[in-house]
Parts: structure tokens; sequence; C-alpha cells
């Protein structure tokens, strides 16, 4: 009875016996019925508590629907309760880390026969969590033993960055490959008309266009550009967070990550993922929901950290590379460059956040210093034929990869 | 230590400032009930002050032994003040001593079922004023039967009257508590 593990007699049974039996007591010993009148409910309910003491051991663990969240998204946090005699149940939830609860507070109770309602947890960035860590406390019948209350451990949770509000009606340029939504700059097997010729050897009848060969008396056929998937690689700067947690720089880029990625994704694009800093994790290019499934994972474990060696973006010829960055560290802006100078079409989101916050004014001072030398850097990529777009969501690229497109293929610098 | 106190205060949410002070009015009641009792007059301030001090004790820390100490001190108080009258105390304020008993020691247990920033569900209240009301009915029926058969009592024979129907009421009791149990 007295395990700390198990079931032990609230305070509501002690008082109920220790007044309930002195009223009877004293009743008797002193003649005085009145204590019975004032003892008697107290002793009845002592008695009917101590009819229904629980018997076994209860368990209570977590339940969530869930695995895997997306941001903000909101989840139903419960515990399941088995066991005799359990009559009701306190269920108090620890808030994770950029986590909404409702309640606020965490706790919620009820009655097993009525359903203990759950609590509702929104995570607000993106990232591992634990979710239902917490603790939960049991009541037998009658209020007469208690149980715990006891540590819950929560289950974990892949939270996934949101799908920020985002699209392109641009098509991505200058795309390779045989399969694909998007419009070639080559001219071959489609549906889109590129222009008339005339007839070669190889060309398919159904190309002969008649109306010219009749009024030139040669053969002349039309010409299609062929449709093709697109490699893109994002390539997400994780070197350092500058900002608040939650609107840094890193969540904007995971964030804008995401985003493009889900879009590409859908226009049957391949994308291809490669974080530099932190775990500096790389996706190889892929297309499909399961890809997408497989980028988000690895955009969702990114952490900032820096890295040791020259940074590479590891782009193919022929691939679009989105470099998603702050523009704060000179080796990656370099990098940037080189990947441009290899006639790879590169573009950057600049993802610095428009408030940073500095704990005194020496730092603020420097800072101001800090984001004239990035100015410059912008600048000379720029210069390079390098565009770099502030994310602000929807259409973001949609300029920029139109402009892209009209250019003509990088020269590679050698 | 008033930093402590006030943090302790604050973390009360309003179901658990509103459970805290019906434990106070609750000890307090029963035991300014004595003074209906014919020829008892108030209570003298020590007990008010002590009584008090208990109630306060066991609405702070509801599941402590406060509020067993502040239970005996109505009781003690009731024993003294009804010395010299068995039969006249087993009147209307014998049950509201008993009501103010039950509602404290219900408000303190309803306190004590969770954190301090716990509000007890809709569903638990309804159960526990239910079940409040239930265990009064035999201690209004005690006083109903001792004062409906006052003529008849004498000397010690009220003591047994009163015994058999404590064994009836906990007989009653563990009846329904034994067939709620088979049925689930």
């Amino acid at each position: 009875m007295n395990d700390p593990a198990g079931w032990r007699p609230t305070a509501a049974l002690t008082r109920a016996v220790i007044v309930g039996l002195l009223a009877l007591g004293g009743a008797v010993v002193l003649q005085i019925p009145v204590l019975v009148v004032l003892g008697l409910p107290l002793m009845l309910l002592a008695a009917a508590g101590l009819l229904h003491r629980p018997r076994s051991e209860p368990s209570a663990v977590v339940r969530m629907a869930r695995d895997t969240l997306r941001e903000g998204a909101t989840t139903p946090v419960g515990v399941e309760v088995t066991g005799h005699g359990v009559e009701h149940v306190v269920h108090a939830v620890t808030r994770p880390a950029y986590a909404v609860m409702k309640p606020p507070s965490g706790v919620v109770s009820g009655l097993v026969a009525d359903e203990v309602p759950p609590v509702s947890a929104a995570v607000k960035r993106w990232g591992p969590v634990t979710v239902g860590d917490g603790a939960v406390g049991l009541t037998s019948a009658w209020g007469a033993f208690r149980w715990g209350p006891k540590g819950l451990h929560g289950n974990p949770v892949l939270v996934l960055p949101a799908p920020a509000t985002y699209d392109v009606n641009a098509s991505v340029p200058r795309p390779v490959g045989l399969v694909g939504a998007h419009r070639s700059t080559r001219v071959g097997d489609g549906t889109e008309y590129a222009g008339t010729r005339p007839f070669q050897v190889g060309d398919r009848l159904r190309r002969v266009n008649w109306r010219v060969s009749l009024r030139t008396r040669e053969m002349y056929a039309d010409t299609t550009h062929t449709e093709d998937d697109a490699g893109v690689l994002l390539v997400v700067d994780a070197l350092a967070e500058f900002g608040t947690p939650g609107t840094s720089s890193l969540d904007l880029a995971v964030r804008a990550a995401a985003a493009l990625a889900e879009q590409h994704v859908h226009d049957g694009d391949r994308v291809g993922l490669r974080v530099i800093g932190g775990r500096g994790q790389v996706l190889a290019p892929g297309a499909g929901r399961r890809h997408l499934r497989r980028l988000l994972t690895v955009l969702a474990g990114t952490v900032a950290g820096r890295v040791d060696g020259p940074l590479r973006a590891g782009a193919r010829s022929g691939d679009v590379v989105v470099w998603l960055t702050p523009l704060l560290s000179m080796p990656l802006a370099a990098a940037v460059a080189a990947t441009a100078d290899r006639g790879v079409t590169v573009l950057v989101i600049d993802t610095l956040p428009a408030n940073v916050e500095h704990e005194d004014e020496l730092t603020a001072i420097a800072w101001r210093l800090r984001l004239l030398e990035r100015d410059a850097v912008t600048r000379a990529l720029a210069a390079s034929g390098v565009p770099v777009v502030r994310w602000r969501g929807p259409g973001t690229l949609d300029e920029v990869l139109r402009r892209l497109a009209r250019q003509p293929p990088r020269v590679r610098a050698r | 230590m008033i930093t402590r106190i006030a943090m302790l205060f604050r973390g009360w949410s309003r179901a658990q400032w509103m459970l805290r002070a019906a434990v106070v009015a609750g000890y307090l009641g029963a035991l300014l009930a004595a003074a209906g009792i014919p020829g008892a007059g108030q209570p003298a301030t020590p007990w008010l002050v002590v009584g008090l001090l208990a109630a306060l004790g066991a609405a702070v820390v509801p599941d402590s032994s406060a509020g067993s100490l502040a239970g005996v001190l109505v009781l003690a108080h009731w024993a003294i003040a009804a010395v010299g009258h068995p039969v006249t105390a087993l009147g209307p304020s014998a049950v509201m001593g008993a009501f103010g008993l039950v509602i404290a020691h219900l408000a303190a247990m309803l306190a004590a079922y969770g954190p301090p920033g716990f509000s007890p569900d809709r569903g638990l209240v309804i159960l526990w004023l239910r079940r409040g009301a239930l265990v009064l009915v035999p201690s209004v029926l005690v006083v109903l039967v001792v004062r409906a058969a006052a003529a008849e009592l004498d000397g010690r024979h009220w003591v047994w009257g009163v015994a058999a129907l404590v064994v009836i009421s906990l007989a009653a009791a563990v009846t329904l508590a034994l067939r709620s149990m088979r049925t689930g």
C-alpha cells in the first residue's frame, strides 16, 4: 500500500477515517449522539472508498495519432489507461519547444467512463521534437487511493517544414533528360511547335507540312520542342543561424527549400538537396512523392554548424542550382561564384531575416559593417550573372527563371 | 518566504480558489453551526482562531493532515457544546454542521485531485455533488429518527439506537457498493 509506484491512500481517505472514527467513538464514549450525525457522512465515504480499493497495478501510456507533423499542424496527445478500479485520470503534458498547447496549461482530466480528453499540441518549428512528455495521476473510485503522479515519456515526432505558399509559372531553364513537363531548348519529339524546315532523312511522315510543301514544291517538315524533365539542386546554407529561432535565416531557408522542393517535385522535376554546414546531408536528385518525403525529412533534420574544408554544391552539368543563403559567409559566396563559373545555371535566394536583434550597440555597429560587406558580395554576384532574390513566397522565382531561360547557355570559365 | 507563498497562490486556477474557499467556509460553517444548539453560544474566540488556522492550512495544502485537524476541532467544539443536551443538540444545526464538514472534505479532495492549476472537470464535480448529497441522507435520517423518538429515549438507550442506525447505514452502503462492483 505504501509502494511509491503503486496505489496509495489519499489524504481524503485518511481524513475521513480519522474524523469518522473519532466521531463514532466520541459519540459512544461521551454519550453525545450529535457526533454521529457529524461523522457519519465521512465514515460512509471512507467505507465506500475502501470497498472499491483497486486490486491491480494500472498502466498508462501516451497515445499519439502521428509520428510526423507539418509545422503548425495539431496533434492530439492522449493517455491510455488500463487497470482495475481507476475512476479518474489527470494527464499533464509538458509543453515541447516551439509548441502551442490546448489547453495552455497542458493539463486535462476526466472520468475513465467519460473518456479523458486529449491535449492538443501544435509545434510551430520544423525539426525533431519529443511530444507527450508529462505525468499522469490516477484516482480510484470514491477518491480513496491515488496512483502517481507518474512520469510519462512522450513519442519522438518529426516536424516537417510547413509548405510555405509558393508557386512558379516559369519553366526551369535548360532542362536536360528526355522526359518531363518542361519545354526543352532542343528540338525533338514533342507537341509544342518550334518551326518548319526542309524535310530530312529520318523525319516522320506525320511531321510533313503539306501546305508549305505544295506551295514550295519541296518537302518541308514541322519541328517541335522536346518535353524534358529538369534537375533542380537545392543548396541550403546551414553554416550559421541569424535571427530569432522560428523566424531565423535557417528557418527561412528550410521552409523555402521545402516549398521549392514541393513545387518542383509536383511539376515532375528531379530535385536534389545538399545542406552545407551542420550535418551536411546530401540527397541525390529524384522525383515522386516518396522522394519529396525524403527531402522534407532531411530538411527537418537540419542543424546549423560550421564545416571545415572547401564548400561545394556538387552540381552536375544541366542542373539548376538554387542556393538558399543569407550570404554572410565569404567562402560560401565564393562557392556560389565557382558553381556559376562552371557553366551551371545558378540563382541565390537571400534568406536573411529583415530584423535581426542585437544584444548591444557595439554588436549593432559590427552588424551594420557586416551588412555593407554583404551588399558588396551581392552586387559582385549579380555582376557575374548570378541573380540574388529575396524570398517572398509566391512568384519569388518567376521573373528570375524567365530571365535565365532567355539567356544563352553560360560558357564554362577556364 | 513571502515570494514563495505568492508564487504558490499565483499557480492556482479560479476553480482552485473556489474550492479552497469552500474548504475554509465549510469548516468554519460547521464550527459556527454549533451555536444552534439550545443554550450554546457563539464559539469562543480561541476556538475560532484555531479553527480558522486549521481550515486555512487545509485549504492551502489540501492533501495534508491539516484537514483532519480541522475536522477534529469541529468535533471537539460540538462535543463541548452538546454536553448536557444529548437529544436537543440533534436539530437542524447538526445537519448544517454535517453539511459544512462534507463540503470542506469534498472541496479539499477535489482540490487535491491534480496540480495547483488543475480545474476539476464537469463530470467529476457532478459525481461528487451526487455522492455528497447521498452520504448526507443518513445524517438527516438519524436526526429525524432521534427527534421523533425523543420522548421514548432516556438514559443510554439512544446510543444503541444510533449505533443500530449507523450499522444499518453502513450495511446499506456496503450492499450498494458490492452490487455496483458486481455489475461492473
